[in-house]
């Protein structure tokens, strides 16, 4: 397939669009994402062409609108509901939790959700505590919401065409510090599977595991440990926490014998922990050492850029997990 | 800092023996008091404390081996309290760390310290405890993948060493372990082993010797991916260890073997008749265990207790096969006359070759000769063959202009042979010295009668 190199920003928009144009039941709604374009300008340009029906301005009232677009997707339509951030998502948890979750289970499978609600996840930019939240956990553990979290520029457009097509609920985390980042995404319908993890570096010594920037990150540890410590990491991106890809980490600690999770959310029931549970549950005869979880700091996101710093997983914590797990010495 | 380490004294010290403690617990000291004596491989000194308070805690006592950065002793300072620690000074590795450079392991300490407070994990890892003992309780521990691997394996994990946290065997250990063939579960070791290794001495582990990272097979049409055999295996296996751990040096002599050549033409006319054909190499090997007598320590064996010097010359000829090398001994070979030497030499070559050697043929040799003239070698170095201390490299005889004593210019026949010898028992002046005397014997052939 052709492929052409575009920001995160423009392949989302182009998976909507996509969509848009092979659905008309696909809507796009959410607070200043018509005629102002969008705080993000993901949905920039679109009300110009397709209309106030198709790009839909709301109040600032997410429970409301999330409320409008549950039941808009109960009779048929595809809604995408833009949180501005996924901090205000809270206002509508209630929407989300307790009936987007839950209806067509209620209903014993004769209404479908089929509802995308999108927005940027996690920190890294400065917005302090309030508008700091890495929410994968929080709406992963409810049964009835798929959840993604996507860090590339073609699977953003790819998982985003998964998910306006999936009949069920999916939240979907985008890498909000991330929408200017460039890479190499396929022309035309390239929707990619949930439930699959992406294999984004190959190694054979241990496996960082992580999903959304924090990929990047250990992208960038894998780097090191080759070059100072001539170590081979293996790194995968989770992508899909709900549901999530068991397989791909147990062939892969199968395979090194160490494991490092990295999230950038705290570390208490978070991703990562559940990434060590389901490892030692499956992969525990080819263990050479516990599970490594790499985590936020234990406090409100600060403000202050090197406060901030300090509160998320840095290349040097990650890269000492690895030699921990390697019986290694940290450096 | 409070506690008290074993200091650093030089590159080489790894490891200081506690002789005696100059203090009691409870004693009040200042900064600068001599504490302890300790001594190193190279001397004994005094240590002197670094803080004053009272000496609250003794780590180590008295006639211990403590490695470099391990703590000895507490000094408590005001309002400190005095840690609690397992017995036998447990954290002394984790502290020490792989740092080779002095005043590294102090910095350390100090950062693990800080870290303590904000990241329990880290400070769990850290704890680590070089507490070689993982099996106090009458268990081990064991990583899962070493379990696993010494189930497929059938190794008995109680003779593997661990290097992990509280002695935890980790996956290196255990495939170290393989490498060298030991750790096996009883029953597996020995007979498993191929002739060449059955003489193998106990090697010290070779914990974090990690192989550089290769490349992945080309696989083309033009390649072939060759599995080395068995006997290759532990060729290579007892080569790199002994090029690793045997600090090697080199004495080569040029010998004139016109003496030599004129005397086994003459002996070989003789014994025609007998159907018998001296070698150049069986009046070699005679010569260089001829030459040992006054050299015993190249004649010698390492062994769990040192090296042991023997009086009768077990000589362990190299013999190529097809499949690798063999080295079958041609025993007490100084006392034996050059016929039965060459009797005795081709008939081990020749069964060497048909695989029909039996182990006490093979085993026991106390120094080796290789001799690889046959293929016009004009002069090579050999790897000494473990536990011996030493092997004679023999290269080809040429054919070269010399200078007689009246300077004219005569043909000579030149043959190159080099020593290769184990610096742990002999040194250079002996090696310089026995090579001489080889060459003396074999250019005056008839010290070969002697």
């Amino acid at each position: 397939m052709a492929a052409e190199t575009k920001t995160y920003r423009e392949a989302l928009r182009e998976a909507m669009v996509h969509e848009m144009e092979r659905d008309e039941n696909v809507v796009l709604m959410g607070e200043d994402i018509g005629v102002y374009g969008g705080t993000h300008l993901i949905t920039d340009g679109l009300i110009d062409d397709w209309g106030p029906k198709r790009v839909m301005d709301t109040p600032i009232s997410e429970n409301g609108f999330t409320g409008a677009a549950v039941g808009m997707a109960m009779m048929g339509m595809r809604p995408i509901v833009e949180m501005m951030t996924w901090n205000f998502s809270f206002l509508a948890a209630d929407q989300i939790i307790q009936h987007a979750a839950k209806l067509r289970y209620f209903s014993g499978g004769q209404v479908q959700i089929p509802l995308v609600i999108r927005g940027p996840n996690g920190g890294g930019v400065q917005l302090s505590a309030q508008h700091t939240h890495s929410l994968e956990n929080f709406y992963g553990h409810f049964p009835g919401l798929k959840v993604v979290a996507p860090v590339t520029p073609n699977d953003v457009k790819g998982m985003m065409i998964t998910a306006v097509r999936d009949p069920n609920p999916v939240i979907f985390l985008e890498a909000g510090a991330l929408y200017g980042t460039k890479g190499e995404v396929e022309d035309g319908d390239n929707a990619v599977p949930f439930g699959k993890a992406r294999i984004a570096c190959e190694g054979d010594d241990v496996t960082l595991i992580a999903y959304g920037r924090q990929v990047n990150l250990c992208l960038r540890v894998a780097d090191t440990l080759e070059e100072e410590d001539g170590v081979s990491a293996e790194v995968i991106d989770l992508r899909s926490i709900r549901p999530f890809d068991e397989d791909a980490i147990v062939a892969s600690v199968e395979k090194t014998h160490r494991a490092v999770a990295v999230q950038e959310q705290w570390r208490w029931f978070g991703v990562a922990s559940e990434v060590a549970a389901i490892i030692q549950d499956r992969a525990f005869d080819y263990l050479d050492a516990p599970v490594e979880r790499v985590s936020g700091a234990e406090v409100p996101a600060p403000y202050a850029r090197n406060l901030e710093l300090a509160a998320f997983p840095s290349d040097k914590q990650v890269a000492n997990a690895a030699r921990r797990v390697l019986y290694m010495e940290e450096k | 800092m409070p506690e008290v380490f074993m200091p650093k004294m030089g590159d080489a010290m790894e490891e200081g023996t506690l002789l005696k403690w100059l203090v009691s617990e409870g004693d009040e000291v200042s900064e600068g008091d001599p504490i302890a004596e300790i001594e190193t491989d190279k001397a004994s000194m005094e240590i002197e404390a670094e803080d004053s308070g009272t000496f609250a805690q003794i780590i180590a006592q008295e006639g211990d081996d403590i490695p470099v950065g391990g703590a000895i002793a507490f000094i408590q300072g005001e309002g400190e309290e005095v840690p609690e620690r397992q017995e036998g000074g447990g954290e002394a590795e984790a502290e020490e760390g792989g740092d080779e450079s002095g005043g590294e392991a102090a910095t350390a300490t100090a950062e693990q310290d800080e870290e303590q407070e904000g990241d329990e994990e880290e400070a769990g890892a850290a704890e680590a405890g070089g507490q070689a003992d993982g099996r106090a309780d009458g268990h081990f521990r064991a990583s899962p993948i070493v379990k696993r691997l010494a189930a497929e394996n059938e190794l008995d994990l109680s003779k593997v060493e661990g290097s992990g946290p509280q002695g935890r065997i980790v996956e290196r250990d255990v495939r170290a372990a393989m490498e060298r063939g030991d750790g096996q579960a009883d029953g597996q070791a020995g007979e498993a082993e191929a002739p060449a290794a059955a003489e193998e001495p106990q090697q010290a582990p070779q914990v974090g010797l990690q192989p550089a990272r290769l490349p992945e097979p080309v696989e083309g049409p033009d390649t072939e991916l060759v599995e080395p055999t068995r006997m290759q295996r532990v060729i290579g296996e007892r080569m790199t260890e002994a090029k690793q751990h045997i600090p090697h040096f080199y004495a080569t002599v040029e010998v004139r073997m016109n003496e030599t050549m004129a005397l086994r033409k003459q002996l070989n006319e003789q014994l025609e008749a007998e159907d018998l054909k001296l070698s150049v190499n069986d009046f070699v090997m005679k010569a260089c265990a001829v030459a040992l007598r006054s050299y015993p320590n190249l004649n010698a064996i390492q062994t769990t207790q040192g090296f042991e010097l023997h009086d009768k010359v077990d000589m362990a000829m190299a013999v190529a096969l097809d499949a690798g090398l063999i080295t079958p001994v041609i025993r007490d070979i100084a006392s034996k006359g050059l016929a039965a030497i060459s009797r005795e030499s081709k008939d081990l070559a020749a069964r060497a070759r048909d695989g029909k050697l039996q182990p006490d043929e093979y085993q026991g040799g106390t120094i080796t000769v290789s001799n690889m003239g046959m293929f016009g070698i004009e002069s090579f170095t050999a790897i000494v063959n473990p536990p011996q201390a030493a092997i004679i490299a023999v290269s080809s005889i040429a054919r070269h202009p010399a200078y007689d004593e009246n300077d004219e210019v005569v043909p000579a026949s030149m043959m190159k042979l080099t020593l290769s010898a184990d610096h742990r028992i002999a040194n250079g002046r002996d090696g310089a010295l026995y090579m001489a005397e080889v060459k003396r014997v074999l250019e005056n052939p008839v010290l070969l009668m002697v």
